[in-house]
C-alpha cells in the first residue's frame, strides 16, 4: 500500500468516526427535547398565588441540549478540517427512534415524557466509559469511550502521515465563536498551522467528552477510583462534577458547570451539584424543585401511524416534522459553508419546541388517557428553508 | 418624629438606590477598596430566580402590559403608573397615583422604585449625547451649557458602554448617521476614540428598518425655512436628508473578538440557576417591560459584580426608605435616617440612621430632588428640583402596503438620527425617530386591540378572522417621535405637607409643560414621518384623540404626547452655584459630602435616552468621590 493511500484510508476512517459522532450528538437531542416538551407549563395561573413548577428540570434540560448542538458544531469543525463533509440530510444517516447508540452497544433511546426513568437512561447516555482498555482497542460502549477512540485515531494518523497533510479542509468552513448563537461553551476553530490543528481537533474533542461526561469514569460506583488512575489516560483528571467549563458570573466571581451525568443526576436527586462535589458522592447544592406529575401524558414512542386517521393531529405532526426538517435543512448548508444561516436557526428552534408542545397537548382518542407527541421524522432535502422575508422572520 | 436607632456599621459610602446609577458607583468604589452600603426602597431582590420568575409570571397575568406590570407595586412604596395619567382640567391637581399632578400638562412618566430600578422594564437604548448638546446655550442662546465638553465624557462613555454591554458597530455610527451635520466645524471628529469599538456587534436591523432604509434613506426634509419672504430654504443648512441607522443597545449580541489591550466582552445571562439564559437577545419581544432571559441589561447584574469583589465590603440593604438627609452646622452630611419596613405591604417600619463618610443620593430625578427637598438641602440656589425635562414621545402609525413583519425581535433595533443637531435647533428642538418593531403595540393596542374589533365588529371568526388579522397586523408600521425639551424652571418637581404617601413620605408634586420650541419640533417631527409614509406607500392612519392626557394643539393641528420615562434635571451639574445644584463633579455646592449622581445631573436632556449618558456620569462621579475620600 502507497503511503498516499494509507493516508486516504485513514482519513476516510477519521472522517466516517466523525460523521458518526455528528449523528450521536444529534439522536440525544430529540430524545432529551421530547422529555423536555413533555413538562407543562410552568406558571400555573390557575391557582390564586402564581406558582412556578419545573421552571428548572426545563432548564437543567434545555442546558443540556444547548451543550449537545456545542458539541455538533465541535464535531463538524474536526470533520471540516479532515477534509471531510458533515451530512445532516441524507435520511439513511438520520437517527431513528428507537435509537440504539452505538450500533447497539450503547443504550437505547427513546422518545418518551418526562419520567424518572427517561432521566434515568438519558444518564445512562452520559455515563463515561467502564474502562479504558476496551475502548483503546475500538471496542468502545460509551460515548466518552467512543471519542476517546476518535483522539486515538486521529492521533495516530498525524503521527503517521503528519498533521499537515490531514489536515488539508478550507479553513472557511470553520464555525467560529462570532458565527455561533448559542452559549454553552466555547466553539474551538480548527484552524491555523498544522501544529495548531491537531492541538485544536484534539481539544475540541476533549472539550465534548468533559461537557458529557466530566470526570471521565462517570460514578465512581462503577469503578474505583484507584483503579482508574492506573490508565495513563486517566492522569491529570479531576474526580469531581465540575466540567471545566465556566458559566457567565458577575466580574470578580468565578462559576463551574458540571457535566452532563450530573446534571441528569441533579434533576434525579431534586438537589444541585457543586462543581466540587466528588463524583462518588450525592450532590450537596441547593434544592431543585421537580414535580414529576405536571408533565403531559405523552404516549412512549409515537409514531406516524398513529395519527393516521386523524387529520387534525396529522396536520400539526406534519408542521413539526416539516420544521425538523428546515432545521436539519438549515444546519447542512451552515456546517458546509453558509455560515450566515445559523443565526436564522435559532427561530426554528422557538417553532420546532411551539410545534411539539402543540401536539403533545392533544388527547390521542386511539389511546385513552394519552396524548399524541412528536415523532421527529425528516421529509428530505428538498425542504428549503425559507429566506428572509417579513413572513418568517 | 421618634428618635431614629444608630445602625451599628458605618460605611466608607452609603447610597440611596439600586438603580444602575448606584450599581456602577457601588462597583467602582468597592473595587477602590471602599465599604459600601446601598439603602433601595423597593422590597424584592429580584437578583433570586424565584423573584425574577414571580416578575415574569405577574407579566404574563397583566391586563394592561404596563412597564411598571410586572413589578411590585406596594400601596405603601408607589411607583408612578402610565395608568394614572390622566387630562388636568382647571386649577384642581391630580393626585391619583403617586405623582401630584400641577399641570398645566400631566407628566406622563414612569420609573420603578425596585431593586435594579428602572433598567428592568428599560429598552436598552444606549445612545451617546452628540457634541452640540454639551452647547445649547453658546452655539443657540438656549437653556445652559454643560460644565464640561462631550470630550471630557467621551472615556466615561467607553466605560459605560463597557459596563452595560452595548450591542453596536461604531464604524455605522457616522456622523451622517448621528445627525451630527450642521452645528459647528469639528463636531464630527473623533466621536469614538481611535481603535474604540463596542463590547458586541450590532443586533441586526429588523426586517422593517430594513423596509423603510430601502424606501426612505436620502428623502430630503425641510427643517426650516429660509430667512426673509420668499427666502428658499438652502440646501445641506435647512434640509435634512433622511438616514435610517442601527441603535446602540444594551442587549447582549455576538462579542467583538478581542481587540489590542481589549479581552472580548463575555456577555452575562441572568442570574443564579439560570445563568446559562440570557447570553444573547433571542428576540422575545417584550425588553419592555421584561426580558424573560435576561439578555437585556438590568442593575442587577452590575449590583451581582460589586458583591463579587467586595469580599463583605458591600451590601445592599432592600426595604428601606431614605426618609431625611441630616446635616450638621457646617453643612456636612451626619447621616441618612430612614424608615426599614419588615412587611412588604405594611405601613409599619422602624426609624434608623446610618453613617458614613461620604453619601450619595442616585434615586433617580425625581426621588432625588424630593428626598433632598424634604431635608431642606441646598438652598443656596433656586435650582433644586426645577428643569424637570423629558423626551415628550408622539407617535405615528400607518399600515405598509406588504407584510413587514412587526411583533419580532427587540422593540426597536434602529432609527433615523438625522434631526439629532442642526441650525434648525436656534427655533425648534431636534428630535430621533425610533423605527418602533411591535407594530401599533403601544399606539393602539395591537394586536388585541386588532381581535377585538374584527371579533366584535367585522364579525369574523374561524380562518377568515385569522388570515384577516394576519394581513393587518403584519402590515403595521410604527415611528416614535422623541424630542428635546428645554430646561426651564418652571417644570418643577417640589413636595406639599398634604400630600404624603402610606409611609409619610412626601410624594413629588409636579408642574410640567411642553413649550412652543419642542412642540414645533414634534410638528417637524410629524411631518418627517408623513414624508416617510409617503415614500413607501404607508397609509397614515394616526389619530390623535383630543380628550387624551397628552393632547395639545400647535399651529391649529392636534397631537397627542406621553411621557419617555427619561426623567431629567432636577439636580443639575454647572459651574457656577447660584445656577446649578453641584458642581461637574456631582457634589452638592452646599454639603461637602453629599453627591447627586444621575440623570438628575444633566443641565440639558438632548435627543439621546439618559441612561447611557448618566451611567457615564456615574463613572465619573465614582472617580471623583474616590477623590474625596483618600
Amino acid at each position: 500500500m502507497t503511503h498516499d493511500k494509507a493516508l486516504e484510508d485513514a482519513r476516510a476512517e477519521l472522517q466516517k468516526l466523525l460523521q458518526k459522532a455528528l449523528m450521536l450528538e444529534l439522536s440525544t437531542i430529540p430524545a432529551y427535547a421530547t422529555a423536555c416538551y413533555s413538562i407543562m407549563e410552568q406558571g400555573q395561573y390557575d391557582r390564586s398565588a402564581p406558582q412556578i413548577v419545573n421552571a428548572e428540570p426545563i432548564e437543567v434540560l434545555r442546558q443540556v441540549m444547548v451543550e449537545e448542538m456545542l458539541h455538533m458544531v465541535l464535531v463538524a469543525n474536526v470533520l471540516n478540517a479532515v477534509g471531510g463533509k458533515p451530512v445532516l440530510n441524507d435520511p439513511d444517516l438520520l437517527p431513528r427512534y428507537p435509537c440504539e447508540l452505538l450500533d447497539g452497544k450503547g443504550p437505547t433511546l427513546y422518545l418518551r415524557r418526562f419520567t424518572p426513568k427517561q432521566v434515568k437512561v438519558f444518564r445512562e447516555v452520559e455515563k463515561g466509559p467502564p474502562d479504558w482498555h476496551n475502548a483503546e482497542k475500538g471496542d468502545y460502549r460509551t460515548i466518552g469511550g467512543f471519542y476517546y477512540w476518535i483522539k486515538l485515531r486521529l492521533q495516530k494518523a498525524c503521527e503517521e502521515y503528519g498533521a499537515a497533510n490531514l489536515f488539508t479542509g478550507p479553513p472557511g468552513l470553520q464555525i467560529e465563536p462570532g458565527d455561533y448563537y448559542g452559549a454553552g461553551g466555547e466553539v474551538i476553530a480548527v484552524k491555523g498551522d498544522a501544529k495548531q490543528c491537531q492541538e485544536r481537533a484534539l481539544q475540541a474533542l476533549t472539550e465534548i467528552m468533559e461537557e458529557g461526561e466530566g470526570a471521565p469514569f462517570g460514578h465512581a460506583a462503577d469503578i474505583r477510583e484507584s483503579e482508574a488512575a492506573a490508565h495513563p489516560a486517566a492522569k491529570g483528571l479531576r474526580y469531581v462534577a465540575c466540567d471545566g467549563d465556566r458559566i457567565p458570573s458577575p466580574d470578580g466571581e468565578e462559576r463551574w458547570d458540571v457535566a452532563h451525568y450530573f446534571k441528569f443526576d441533579e434533576i434525579l436527586h431534586s438537589r444541585y451539584y457543586l462543581p466540587t462535589d466528588r463524583i462518588d458522592a450525592p450532590p450537596s447544592g441547593e434544592d431543585l424543585a421537580v414535580d414529576w406529575s405536571a408533565v403531559w401524558p405523552m404516549k412512549d414512542d409515537p409514531k406516524p401511524g398513529d395519527y393516521r386517521d386523524r387529520p387534525e393531529i396529522e396536520a400539526l405532526s406534519r408542521q413539526f416534522n416539516l420544521t425538523w426538517t428546515m432545521l436539519l435543512n438549515g444546519l447542512h448548508a451552515a456546517l458546509n459553508g453558509e455560515k450566515s444561516e445559523l443565526a436564522g436557526l435559532v427561530a426554528h428552534m422557538y417553532q420546532l419546541r411551539n410545534a411539539a408542545q402543540r401536539l403533545i397537548r392533544v388527547p390521542l382518542p386511539s389511546d385513552p388517557g394519552t396524548t399524541a407527541g412528536p415523532t421527529w421524522e425528516y421529509l428530505g432535502s428538498d425542504v428549503a428553508v425559507p429566506r428572509k422575508t417579513a413572513a418568517n422572520r | 418624629m421618634a428618635n431614629p436607632q444608630d445602625d451599628e456599621r458605618s460605611w466608607d459610602v452609603v447610597i440611596v438606590g439600586a438603580g444602575i446609577a448606584g450599581a456602577i458607583l457601588a462597583k467602582q468604589l468597592v473595587a477602590k477598596g471602599q465599604s459600601v452600603l446601598i439603602l433601595e426602597a423597593g422590597a424584592d431582590p429580584g437578583e433570586e430566580w424565584e423573584t425574577y420568575r414571580a416578575y415574569l409570571d405577574q407579566y404574563y397575568l397583566a391586563l394592561a402590559k404596563t412597564p411598571n406590570s410586572p413589578y411590585p407595586n406596594l400601596p405603601t412604596l408607589p411607583s408612578p403608573s402610565v395608568l394614572d395619567i390622566a387630562p388636568l382640567h382647571g386649577a384642581a391637581p391630580g393626585s391619583q397615583g403617586y405623582f401630584v399632578q400641577q399641570g398645566p400638562m400631566p407628566f406622563g412618566s414612569n420609573y420603578l422604585r425596585a431593586y435594579g430600578g428602572t433598567t428592568l422594564h428599560w429598552l436598552g437604548t444606549s445612545l451617546r449625547m452628540l457634541p452640540a448638546d454639551f452647547e445649547m446655550q453658546s452655539r443657540f442662546g438656549l437653556g445652559v451649557d454643560w460644565p464640561f465638553c462631550y470630550r471630557e465624557l467621551r472615556p466615561f462613555y467607553d466605560a459605560a458602554e463597557w459596563e452595560i454591554g452595548v450591542s453596536a458597530e461604531a464604524k455605522e455610527q457616522t456622523p451622517e448617521a448621528l445627525g451630527i451635520h450642521t452645528s459647528r466645524e469639528g463636531d464630527d471628529d473623533d466621536f469614538f476614540a481611535e481603535d474604540y469599538d463596542y463590547p458586541m456587534h450590532k443586533i441586526p436591523d429588523s426586517y422593517l428598518a430594513d423596509y423603510i432604509a430601502g424606501g426612505a434613506d436620502g428623502t430630503p426634509v425641510v427643517t426650516r425655512l429660509g430667512r426673509g419672504r420668499n427666502d428658499a430654504p438652502v440646501p445641506g443648512r435647512d434640509v435634512v436628508a433622511i438616514k435610517v441607522c442601527n441603535t446602540p443597545q444594551g442587549r447582549n449580541s455576538t462579542p467583538r473578538p478581542p481587540a489590542k489591550d481589549r479581552a472580548a466582552f463575555v456577555p452575562r445571562g441572568a442570574t443564579g440557576a439560570f445563568a446559562y439564559m440570557g447570553q444573547r437577545c433571542e428576540g422575545n419581544s417584550s425588553c419592555i417591560p421584561i426580558c424573560p432571559i435576561q439578555a437585556k441589561y438590568n442593575a442587577m447584574k452590575t449590583l451581582a459584580d460589586a458583591r463579587a469583589k467586595a469580599n463583605g465590603r458591600f451590601a445592599v440593604q432592600t426595604q428601606s426608605i431614605a426618609s431625611e438627609v441630616e446635616t450638621d452646622e457646617a453643612g456636612r452630611v451626619s447621616g441618612i435616617v430612614y424608615k426599614r419596613y419588615p412587611f412588604p405591604g405594611v405601613p409599619q417600619f422602624e426609624l434608623r440612621r446610618v453613617r458614613a463618610r461620604q453619601y450619595v443620593l442616585a434615586g433617580g430625578a425625581v426621588e432625588n430632588a424630593t428626598l433632598a427637598l424634604a431635608s431642606g438641602l441646598c438652598r443656596s440656589s433656586p435650582e433644586l428640583g426645577r428643569n424637570l425635562m423629558d423626551h415628550p414621545y408622539m407617535m405615528t402609525w400607518g399600515l405598509a402596503p406588504d407584510p413587514v413583519g412587526p411583533f419580532r425581535g427587540p422593540g426597536s433595533t434602529s432609527g433615523i438620527g438625522s434631526f439629532r443637531d442642526g441650525l434648525f435647533r436656534a427655533e425648534k428642538a431636534a428630535f430621533r425617530l425610533e423605527i418602533g418593531n411591535w407594530g401599533w403595540n403601544f399606539a393602539a393596542g395591537a394586536p388585541y386591540s386588532d381581535v377585538a374589533r374584527m371579533v366584535g365588529e367585522e364579525n369574523l371568526f374561524g380562518r377568515r378572522l385569522r388570515d384577516r388579522l394576519f394581513d393587518r397586523v403584519q402590515r403595521q408600521v410604527r415611528i416614535g417621535i422623541l424630542v428635546e425639551q428645554l430646561p426651564e424652571p418652571s417644570n418643577r418637581v417640589t413636595i406639599d405637607p398634604a400630600y404624603r404617601d402610606a409611609m409619610g413620605q412626601y410624594r413629588p408634586v409636579i408642574s410640567y409643560d411642553v413649550d412652543d420650541y419642542s412642540r414645533s419640533g414634534l410638528a417637524l417631527a410629524h411631518e418627517a414621518c408623513m414624508q416617510v409614509y409617503r415614500r413607501l406607500g404607508v397609509r397614515n392612519h394616526t389619530a390623535y384623540d383630543p380628550s387624551a392626557a397628552g393632547y395639545f394643539t400647535h399651529d391649529g393641528k392636534g397631537y397627542v404626547v406621553f411621557g419617555s420615562g427619561h426623567l431629567v434635571g432636577t439636580h443639575r451639574m454647572g459651574k457656577d452655584r447660584t445656577s446649578s445644584v453641584t458642581g461637574s463633579d456631582m457634589r452638592a455646592w452646599d454639603h461637602e459630602n453629599l453627591w447627586l449622581v444621575g440623570a438628575g445631573s444633566m443641565p440639558t436632556i438632548a435627543t439621546s435616552n439618559p441612561t447611557l449618558t448618566l451611567a457615564a456620569l456615574a463613572f465619573k462621579a465614582a472617580e471623583a468621590i474616590q477623590g474625596a475620600l483618600k
